[in-house]
């Protein structure tokens, strides 16, 4: 039988990231909505660079940027602070590598509410924050929902970032994909087979969870109108 | 607001549970992906003796060597070849010199029954060889062939891995049909064995090394590591997975 840990690693990992990137990424993504400002696009755009970046890149410049040796990483060892080779290392990192895919379709979801929404909520009287909560919020289930699943994947199924910045230590950093790959090296085939389909099953059932939550909400937004 | 209070406590919960290790009695070594198979069976051996724990990560050694000059909290590494070791050394991040454990042989490797030398020739089936930019067996590889003068004539059915073990899974799916690989990746008995190998007539072969970090503490428990390694017993093991002396 193989060992669980690293399966166990993945979900906390992947869980950490969707509720630390939603709590960063709505007001974000409301924020930039609102903003009325030429400069958006390049906001936008820089957020956007981990997707187009190769994760051995990204995890590679992590890596040097929060070596000991570098002064990033001296400051934070003053603290007694480690974030390469530990598990708050690939938190980080994934927070980063998964930024987009949780602020992009939230976004996207703010832009297509239509103006008149907000009129009509102010005009019944709701504050900004009532109308926020109660009218905007609902409105984005679908989107915020993708948000979820998309950063919930992206996650699990990291590799190159995780690699580099991680080392692969048994525990702390060895997830699920770099178990895989790991028995993969050792030419222990089996057990490469378990963990792919442990993983595949688990990641297919949250996923499945998300839709049916998503689902639901979808319900209660119908009810307001 | 409920629902995100709840997760926010559990997420709190989860990332304070994290448990920091310090210098507990335990070592984690590094070992270059050719050796992992000898160093798992030596890591089980000193774990038994000694009732201390061994970590073992494998990697491609150029990849380990970036991450131990960036901090990674390795013990002990065990490098495919001397130069990446003696690179850590001059960084001034090893104890003290590599010190040679044993040498690996390359050979090639094929699960076809036709398969012989001459076929790998003149032949039109891939051959797989580790990259010779990071892999001191693909490194071996193309400096054979180019001593035979078949580079030339091999080259267009060549197909490049990023180390030996991705090699040994090229020719264990049949991807390719002979693969350049190391001795010491198939003559283990965790590994069942199928196919057939053919030696090289090459004089060269491929040290390996190990030194002690200075990236952690607990240096007696490296010393004793790297002495178990060379002692009677650690030779065994390594003659077993198919080192040469």
């Amino acid at each position: 039988m193989v060992d669980l840990e690293p399966i166990w690693l993945s979900l906390k990992l992947a869980l950490i990231t969707v509720v630390v990137l939603a709590i960063v990424c709505i007001p974000m993504a409301f924020y930039l909505n609102q903003w009325k400002s030429k400069a958006k696009f390049l906001v936008e755009a820089f957020v956007s660079l981990p997707i187009v970046l190769p994760p051995t890149v990204l995890g590679f410049y992590l890596l040097v940027l929060f070596s000991p040796n570098s002064f990033l990483g001296g400051v934070l060892a003053t603290f007694n602070w480690q974030l390469v080779f530990t598990f708050q290392g690939i938190l980080f990192a994934s927070l980063i590598y998964s930024l987009p895919f949780m602020l992009l379709p939230i976004l996207r979801g703010f832009d297509a509410v239509p103006q008149h929404l907000y009129n009509l909520s102010y005009t019944l009287g709701k504050s900004k924050w009532q109308t926020f909560i109660h009218i905007i919020l609902p409105n984005i289930k679908y989107s915020v929902m993708t948000s979820f699943i998309l950063t919930f994947a992206h996650t699990m199924g990291e590799f190159g970032v995780i690699l580099m910045i991680g080392g692969n230590i048994p525990g702390e950093t060895r997830v699920a994909s770099l178990a895989i790959y790991d028995e993969m090296e050792a030419l222990n085939y089996s057990n490469a087979h378990t963990y792919s389909f442990i993983l595949f099953v688990l990641s297919f059932t949250i996923i499945l969870l998300f839709k049916y939550i998503g689902r639901k909400g979808y319900g209660l937004d119908k009810s307001i109108f | 607001m409920k629902v995100i209070i709840n997760l926010l406590v559990t997420f709190l919960l989860m990332v304070s549970c994290n448990t920091q290790q310090d210098d507990k009695k335990e070592l984690t070594i590094a070992v270059a992906s050719s050796a992992q198979m000898a160093m798992h069976e030596i890591a089980l051996a000193f774990e038994k003796k000694y009732k201390t724990k061994v970590k073992v990560i494998t990697g491609s050694s150029g990849r380990l060597v970036t991450q131990i000059v960036n901090g990674a909290p390795f013990d002990i590494f065990i490098s495919a070849n001397k130069a990446y070791a003696n690179y850590l050394f001059d960084k001034k991040r090893s104890l003290d010199k590599p010190i040679i454990i044993g040498s690996g042989a390359l050979i090639v490797w094929s699960l076809d029954s036709n398969s012989s030398l001459k076929d790998l020739e003149t032949g039109l089936d891939k051959i797989a060889v580790a990259s010779p930019k990071h892999a001191p067996y693909g490194q071996q590889a193309i400096q054979f062939l180019k001593e035979k003068k078949l580079y030339e004539k091999l080259s267009s059915r060549l197909v490049y891995a990023e180390n030996i073990s991705q090699v040994n899974e090229y020719v264990s799916m049949q991807m390719v049909k002979y693969g350049f690989t190391s001795s010491l990746t198939l003559l283990n008995n965790s590994f069942d064995f199928k196919g057939r190998v053919f030696p090289l007539d090459t004089n060269q072969s491929i040290a390996q090394v190990v030194v002690a970090l200075k990236n952690t503490k607990n240096d007696a428990l490296k010393q004793l590591f790297i002495s178990f390694i060379i002692s009677k017993e650690g030779h065994n093991i390594l003659i077993k997975n198919g080192y040469t002396f």
